[in-house]
């Protein structure tokens, strides 16, 4: 594992709150805890494939931990926040105007969802009909177009 | 000589060796040299510096782990915006075979117009669109470039295709480097039949059958010199991966001719180790910014079935613009669909009824290189857009929004990061006329192009037009940076045609450039 306890403690917040669902009652639904930790650990995984990355990947976290204040007025690091506030501060860091801002923020969905959605229970919910791994055949839908 | 692949990861001790040839690297251009080369004879040695892994070990990765595993940095290599200017991620293999394992298999012939802009414009007339035909004709052959029929597209190119036929415009079969594709749609990560011909597959195993020895995570640090004579090249043998860069133990090979071939970003940055000095070295690069766009549909699309690239349209090739049908692994298209929680999980659901296309820009050469402030093995790459480029990137935008609302889509999803789907024409025409921060734009590049371009000058490149550095003798550079200009297509094609090229010339003056 790359990161200490602070930067866990963020990422499996931001994860958290990245594949939060509702549920039939309407309710948040946040993904599983062993979810959630499978993840960060796949990331932290990851970015040791990478010599600078580990060290930008931490100031991402840093970044996106520290600025709850100036997206939803709460002085807490993202993972002070109640998953609601949580979900509402990323999402309105995502869609800042602020082209450099929104920019961190999906370096840090991009690798974030890809992991995630590698995830069997995840990837079902995309409605993809096999593994990553698997083939299917041809012909596509018939050549009746 | 016999023929092998050698883990450098798994040597014991220092590597000194001999060879008639090195070349270092072993993608588009290197494995090509490599293959033409060893046909004439010569003993060859090919360093790679990433990994080896079999089409069955590659087949059996998930994309994120092709990404860690195979892809430079990780997957997260980007050029630095400079300006209004996007930060591009940038797709680059790092392992034998190179980029050519991460392609679409997408095979266009650099256009008549750049070949003329070239022999007229650049005073090349070496670069005569006729001058490759032969070499066209070669690489075409052996890595069995087909045309892609209609039949084998997705619903989601098709979707494309579709509304862009409403509007008067045209798409085409595109032309592709496979056997027996079964429409898996994950070129990019691994073919899980192996049906896409790329290098590893196409041209090293008969170079290695002919005697040409690969040592891969052997990563070269300079071209030694007996004075403007190049010898050889060092290096280090580097660490399993989860090692990024660990230096292992020292390698030299000794040669009469040395072949760099790492590509764009990492060809100047060998030269300049070695001494090699012109002030083009590291700069004009281009990129081709690619973005995509998505287009939901109320019914299931099923777009994960078909070719994964299948048609394309140059209709706007005058405008700079291409359009490529492209649709990535499911789970990296979600990565760039916008929300955070419910609202994101509810447009992946919709995955199903997404049907993307892809567009690209023949740009002007905006990056430079530099070396990385933060240390470690990439440099850094900036890159400034041109206005020009950026208003067609913003104009393809809108085009392929509305041949999707063309073909029936009920919203379109821009490449643009946390914008909500856009549900009308008039919406993503006001997108266009006030388009957001150029920064919010997603976009990749998948051929970058031009580093150490060749001219008939020395003032005015880095080698020659047949791929000879300036001031070197024995030293020749043979993959992507050697390209004059950007091409506006797609790359693999072009490059193995023009080592083609240089691998018969360097055959036909053997005795002469290794005396």
């Amino acid at each position: 594992m790359i990161f200490g306890a602070w930067h866990q403690r963020q990422l499996g917040a931001i994860v958290e709150a990245m594949l939060t669902d509702i549920d039939d009652g309407g309710a948040l639904a946040p993904p599983s805890s062993e979810v959630t930790r499978l993840v960060v650990e796949d990331l932290s995984d990851w970015l040791t494939h990478s010599q600078t990355m580990p060290t930008a990947f931490k100031a991402l976290i840093a970044l996106l931990a520290l600025l709850p204040w100036f997206f939803v007025g709460r002085l807490a690091s993202v993972a002070g926040l109640p998953l609601d506030a949580r979900i509402t501060y990323l999402e309105r860091f995502e869609r800042t105007k602020v082209g450099p801002l929104s920019m961190a923020f999906i370096a840090m969905k991009v690798p974030l969802v890809i992991s995630a959605y590698e995830v069997p229970e995840n990837l079902r919910v995309t409605g993809f009909d096999r593994g990553f791994t698997e083939r299917r055949r041809l012909p596509v839908h018939g050549g009746a177009r | 000589m016999t023929g092998e692949i050698l883990h450098g990861r798994e040597l014991s001790g220092p590597l000194e060796e001999s060879a008639d040839v090195v070349i270092v690297g072993s993608g588009a251009g290197g494995a090509v040299v490599a293959a033409q080369l060893a046909e004439d004879g010569k003993r060859v040695i090919v360093l790679e510096e990433g990994p080896h892994y079999t089409p069955e070990e590659v087949r059996a990765m998930t994309p994120s782990q092709v990404l860690r595993r195979m892809w430079r940095d990780a997957g997260m290599y980007a050029a630095l915006g400079v300006g209004q200017t996007p930060v591009i991620s940038l797709a680059m293999g790092r392992n034998v075979g190179g980029s050519s394992v991460h392609t679409g298999g997408v095979c266009f012939r650099i256009p008549s117009s750049v070949h003329h802009d070239w022999v007229k414009n650049h005073g090349l007339p070496e670069l005569s669109e006729a001058s490759l035909e032969a070499a066209y004709l070669d690489v075409e052959r052996r890595v069995h470039v087909v045309e892609v029929q209609p039949h084998e597209r997705s619903r989601s190119t098709q979707k494309f295709v579709d509304g862009a036929r409403e509007l008067g415009v045209e798409f085409k079969n595109l032309r592709r480097n496979t056997v027996d594709c079964e429409g898996n749609s994950r070129c990019n990560f691994g073919c899980p039949k192996g049906a896409k011909m790329s290098v590893d597959l196409s041209y090293l195993p008969g170079a290695i059958e002919r005697g040409v020895r690969l040592v891969s995570d052997a990563q070269v640090e300079r071209v030694r010199f007996d004075g403007t004579r190049a010898t050889g090249v060092e290096g280090w043998l580097t660490g399993p991966p989860g090692h990024y860069g660990a230096k292992k133990h020292r390698f030299t090979i000794h040669a009469k001719v040395v072949v760099i071939a790492c590509g764009t970003v990492h060809t100047p940055e060998v030269l300049q180790n070695s001494g090699v000095r012109s002030k083009h070295l590291g700069r004009h690069i281009t990129l081709h910014p690619a973005f995509r766009m998505g287009g939901l549909f109320d019914e299931a699309l099923d777009p994960w079935n078909g070719a994964m690239q299948s048609a394309y349209s140059d209709h706007y090739e005058r405008e700079g613009i291409t359009f490529v049908g492209m649709y990535p692994p499911v789970n990296v298209l979600s990565s760039g669909l916008p929300g955070v929680g419910p609202s994101h999980r509810a447009i992946v659901r919709k995955n199903r009824m997404i049907a993307v296309q892809g567009g690209m820009v023949h740009d002007e050469g905006g990056g430079v290189l530099h070396s990385s402030p933060l240390g470690g093995r990439e440099p850094l790459l900036t890159y400034e857009m041109v206005p020009r480029d950026l208003a067609r990137v913003r104009r393809a935008i809108t085009l392929l929004g509305e041949m999707a609302f063309a073909a029936g889509a009920k919203a379109v999803i821009p490449p643009i990061f946390g914008l909500d789907p856009i549900t009308s024409r008039s919406q993503l025409r006001a997108l266009e006329a006030s388009p957001p921060d150029a920064r919010k734009i997603e976009c990749m590049a998948f051929h970058p192009l031009g580093s150490a371009k060749m001219s008939n000058d020395p003032r005015r490149g880095v080698t020659d037009v047949w791929g000879a550095v300036y001031g070197a003798r024995g030293l020749y550079v043979v993959d992507g940076s050697v390209l004059p200009t950007s091409i506006g297509v797609n790359s693999q094609v072009p490059i193995m045609s023009m080592a083609t090229r240089l691998a018969w010339a360097m055959r036909d003056r053997w005795s002469r450039i290794s005396a």
